[in-house]
């Protein structure tokens, strides 16, 4: 892909308007989240919720629903869109391909695959103990993709070669064992279908330190990426050590999407789409780019989320699916109206 | 200059995102010369090079090749008489250079006549002249960067034009192949008489090598004319704020400019 | 080095590499159709399942092989030639190996055809994934097309709207009851289980008609791997091709998908497996277009060796194509490429 550093005037008027944008972005996101504390399946008023943070009573149903259910699914909607939506800003610019998403690392197939070979060989079958065999999986797959795909020092291509191939190598592995045993399946199912339904505090406190390492990664990535756009070549005169900025963007996108798929399970969309739409508002600095993605896919995550629990759905459509069904169209509309920006 | 030239630019205007590239920009690059175009950076040099080539396609105004407006006469029968090399072209990996220069036989071929005799000698041809031959079966990207240049220059004599626009054509390469490789496109113009047009950064190679100078400021010709018109010393310091002494080229008698 | 073939009509140069590659992988292909022919719960001998191909043996082995395996046979090299091609032309088009029809969401549009026709039909899947198909690829190029149709904005707007068909697919399969699920989850990885005489004339009449077409296509095809500005002033109209190559590309996935689901990893793999065996920098359709039907056969004949648990093929496609494809990687990487 070409990348264009273009100094129009169309990118200057955007460097001046950004900060708004971020803060109409930050505001809305605000917003969702107060939204999605107060509607569920059923309404729960602004007094409750207020009272629920300052006065909880452990006695009072709307409390317990807040403070057990609702807010610890809006806190891992936050995590899980933001991280997914990070890391695809992350991986697109690493491998300099606008049709790369995180799972081709190898996460998503890496910890289907682990948790598949949990259950069938060792009958494990309670969900909680998942999240670190899911974690493991992950990560040993994406070393195997790393190392497969140059280690950092092969082509762009080459490490998508070798992440698709051992992607899908490992998801068809992953099913053909559920297709052997149907105990897996009902199990698998559950989990992969996991979505944002039943997470817990614990759970998110566990894998807390994971999002914050991989923010941290994926911060400094966004100053060496930022160079490593210009080329390689120039990255090196800039003083950049290449093999290991990308092993670095890496453990980023390992320790984000790791955590991601352990709580939520497998979700496509948003770690793909979102950085389409991030670039719209961003330009070229992958610094704002990975702002802007964060903060994007947290909003649509909590909007899907929303969405998802009303009523008209059953109460219970995925967030990934109700993202896929919102986020895809408003692609659609986003690059109708103008146009694409080349990676 | 009785007889309009073949390729011709008439009242060119084209902007992008709104700031205006080329302004109002007529000119005629002149049959079976060598044309340089000159300017400071990001006076319009590129953008009237491919205006010229119908790769982009002017806001008002028109190019007219052979007297008809470029962009309204079939894509393929331009692309017989009129050939360019754009800037940092790319090619896929592996491509060997004998496969690259015989690309340059696309608008000659068509599905069904994919390889006739003309296109062998073509192909031939080009890579003799270039002095590409010994390589024609490495792929691109094993090549030096001045051999790839030179690769790149085979795939469009290939195509067998009568005009043949180049934009810089000098680029990634030293002193000594900028020479070879501008002697060699001034042999094919004074053997063949091929109109040439090409886009040069160093003003002093300009002067040696062209027999017209279109010399470009802030998307508008400021000066044109033969090598001893456009590089003086008032015309370099109004174009490219420079000041300078211009002295006679003990070589070949061309102007050359000393920076002071 | 190259061979070429000069007649008063036609003027072909070929690459040797190419036609020695290519020769075997034909060889492969007729010595993986007869073992899968022979092979399976029903073995046949070296020489009875020629016999019994040209009229010989019972009323049974007879059923097995003309109404059972070669249907199955021929459909799994048709349905895998189309991955293969449709897979290698998108890849090419858009200078982008991430581009395969499966990744940029034609195939949702068949897949969610299929699934509202099992719904509404309880069957006739195929009409229905055509016909999914075919709306998608008229939305998707609509929505994109502007002067043309700018390779990034054709592969967004495809995304974006294969995401939201692939969700919505995702919907139904949770609003059905268990039974029409389990037979739309069936079809969802893809099997060639009870293929018969008419999905091999549809697939194949399919193929032989686009046949000119991509006879006709290859050769500016194989010019648009250059930059979009070489390729124009080349003389390639650009707007027209790329609309008649997604168009074409669109139409094969179709087919495939129809005919045998939308098997994963084929279409991605078929053009890089063949672009590393004769690696010259050209679209290697052909070689795309046999890679492809191996795939899918060795997938189906994998499906059908394992006979008390029925795996589909869609498991096996990326089983076998997985390891191939890592193999290729690490010789090519071996000898310093990529």
């Amino acid at each position: 892909m070409t990348i264009l550093e273009t100094t129009s005037p169309r990118s200057e008027r955007r460097a001046s308007t950004r900060q708004i944008w971020l803060l109409t972005v930050l505001l809305s996101l605000l917003l969702l989240s107060a939204l999605s504390l107060r509607f569920g399946l059923r309404p729960i008023s602004w007094d409750n919720i207020w009272e629920s943070f300052v006065a909880y009573d452990a006695t009072r149903a709307d409390h317990l629903v807040i403070q057990g259910m609702r807010l610890p699914r809006l806190l891992a909607a936050w995590l899980a869109g933001g991280a997914l939506a990070g890391s695809g800003a992350l991986i697109q610019s690493l491998t300099r391909n606008p049709l790369a998403d995180p799972g081709l690392l190898g996460i998503n197939g890496g910890a289907s695959l682990g948790v598949i070979l949990c259950i069938f060989l060792l009958g494990i079958s309670d969900p909680a103990s998942f999240v670190w065999v899911a974690m493991g999986g992950g990560l040993l797959s994406t070393v195997l993709v790393f190392f497969l795909g140059g280690a950092g020092r092969g082509t762009p291509l080459r490490l998508i070669l070798a992440g698709a191939a051992l992607s899908a190598l490992f998801l068809a592995l992953g099913r053909s064992l559920l297709l052997i045993s149907q105990r897996s399946l009902d199990v698998y199912r559950f989990w992969v279908l996991g979505g944002l339904d039943g997470i817990e505090m614990p759970t998110l406190a566990a894998l807390l330190p994971f999002f914050a390492l991989g923010a941290a990664f994926a911060a400094v990535s966004s100053f060496n990426l930022n160079a490593m756009m210009l080329g390689e070549d120039t990255a090196r005169s800039l003083g950049l050590r290449v093999g290991l900025a990308r092993g670095l963007a890496v453990c980023a996108i390992v320790c984000l999407c790791g955590a991601t798929v352990s709580m939520a399970g497998p979700i496509a969309f948003v770690g793909l789409i979102v950085p389409h739409m991030a670039r719209r508002f961003s330009g070229a600095d992958m610094r704002w780019c990975l702002l802007f993605s964060a903060f994007l896919g947290a909003g649509l995550m909590i909007l899907a989320d929303l969405i998802g629990r009303l009523p008209v759905f059953g109460g219970n459509m995925q967030a990934g699916v109700m993202a896929a069904l919102l986020g895809g169209p408003a692609l659609v509309w986003l690059i109708r109206r103008d146009g694409s920006t080349a990676l | 200059m009785n007889a309009p030239a073949r390729l011709h630019a008439k009242a060119l205007s084209v902007a992008f995102a709104k700031t205006p590239i080329l302004k109002d920009l007529t000119a005629d690059i002149p049959d079976g010369k060598i044309t340089v175009i000159v300017g400071p950076n990001a006076c319009g040099k590129s953008t009237l090079l491919r205006s010229l080539a119908r790769l982009q396609k002017p806001d008002s105004g028109e190019v007219l090749l052979d007297g008809k407006s470029i962009h309204k006469q079939a894509n393929r029968s331009v692309a017989q008489r009129l050939a360019i090399l754009p800037q940092s072209p790319s090619a896929p990996e592996g491509l060997t250079v004998q496969d690259l220069v015989t690309r340059g036989r696309t608008p000659h071929q068509s599905a069904l006549r994919q390889w006739s005799h003309q296109d062998a000698e073509a192909v031939g041809r080009a890579l003799e002249l270039t002095g590409m031959a010994p390589y024609a079966n490495r792929p691109l990207e094993a090549l030096s960067g001045g051999q790839r240049q030179r690769a790149w220059i085979a795939m469009a004599l290939a195509q067998d034009t009568e005009i043949l626009l180049l934009d810089e054509p000098t680029t990634y390469l030293d002193l000594p192949h900028q020479i070879e490789l501008l002697s060699l496109i001034q042999s094919f113009n004074q053997q063949s008489n091929q109109t040439v047009a090409m886009v040069l950064h160093d003003i002093n190679l300009a002067a040696r090598f062209a027999d017209h100078i279109i010399a470009l400021r802030a998307g508008a010709i400021f000066t044109k004319g033969s090598p001893a018109e456009v590089v003086t010393r008032n015309n370099m310091e109004q174009v490219f704020d420079l000041r300078c002494q211009i002295i006679s080229d003990p070589v070949h008698g061309t102007p050359h400019v000393i920076p002071e | 080095m190259n061979w070429s073939l000069r007649l008063p009509f036609l003027s072909l140069s070929f690459s040797a590499r190419a036609v020695a590659v290519g020769s075997c992988l034909l060889l492969l292909v007729k010595v993986g159709s007869v073992l899968a022919l022979r092979l399976g719960s029903y073995p046949f001998t070296e020489t009875s399942w020629l016999s019994v191909l040209l009229g010989a043996g019972s009323e049974i082995e007879r059923m097995i092989l003309m109404d059972h395996r070669l249907p199955r046979i021929l459909t799994a090299l048709g349905a895998g030639a189309c991955f293969g091609l449709s897979g290698a032309m998108f890849q090419t088009m858009m200078r982008n190996p991430l581009a395969s029809p499966d990744v940029i969401g034609f195939n949702a549009g068949a897949s969610c055809g299929a699934l509202i026709a099992i719904i509404l039909t309880g069957g006739n899947v195929l009409l229905g994934a055509l016909i999914g198909a075919l709306l998608t690829a008229i939305l998707v190029v609509s929505l994109a097309w502007k002067e043309g149709l700018p390779p990034q904005r054709l592969v967004l707007i495809g995304l974006g709207i294969g995401f939201a068909l692939a969700a919505l697919s995702d919907l139904l399969l949770s609003r059905t009851d268990a039974r029409t699920a389990a037979d739309m989850a069936e079809w969802l990885i893809g099997t060639l289980n009870a293929r018969d005489w008419q999905d091999v004339t549809i697939v194949w009449s399919g193929v032989l008609l686009l046949a000119p077409a991509l006879f006709w296509i290859h050769f500016p095809l194989a010019r648009l791997g250059l930059s979009d500005d070489l390729s124009s002033s080349l003389g390639l109209r650009l707007s027209p091709l790329r609309l008649g190559l997604t168009g074409l590309g669109i139409l094969l996935a179709a087919l495939a998908v129809c005919t045998a689901g939308p098997l994963p990893f084929v279409a991605f793999a078929a053009g890089p497996i063949a672009r590393a065996l004769v690696p010259n920098g050209k679209p290697a359709l052909l070689g795309a277009a046999v890679i492809g039907a191996l795939l899918v056969l060795a997938a189906d004949t994998a499906s059908r060796m394992v006979p008390s648990i029925q795996l589909p093929a869609g498991v096996f496609t990326a089983l076998i194509g997985g390891p191939v494809m890592i193999w290729l990687l690490m010789v090519q990487f071996r000898k310093g490429k990529l």
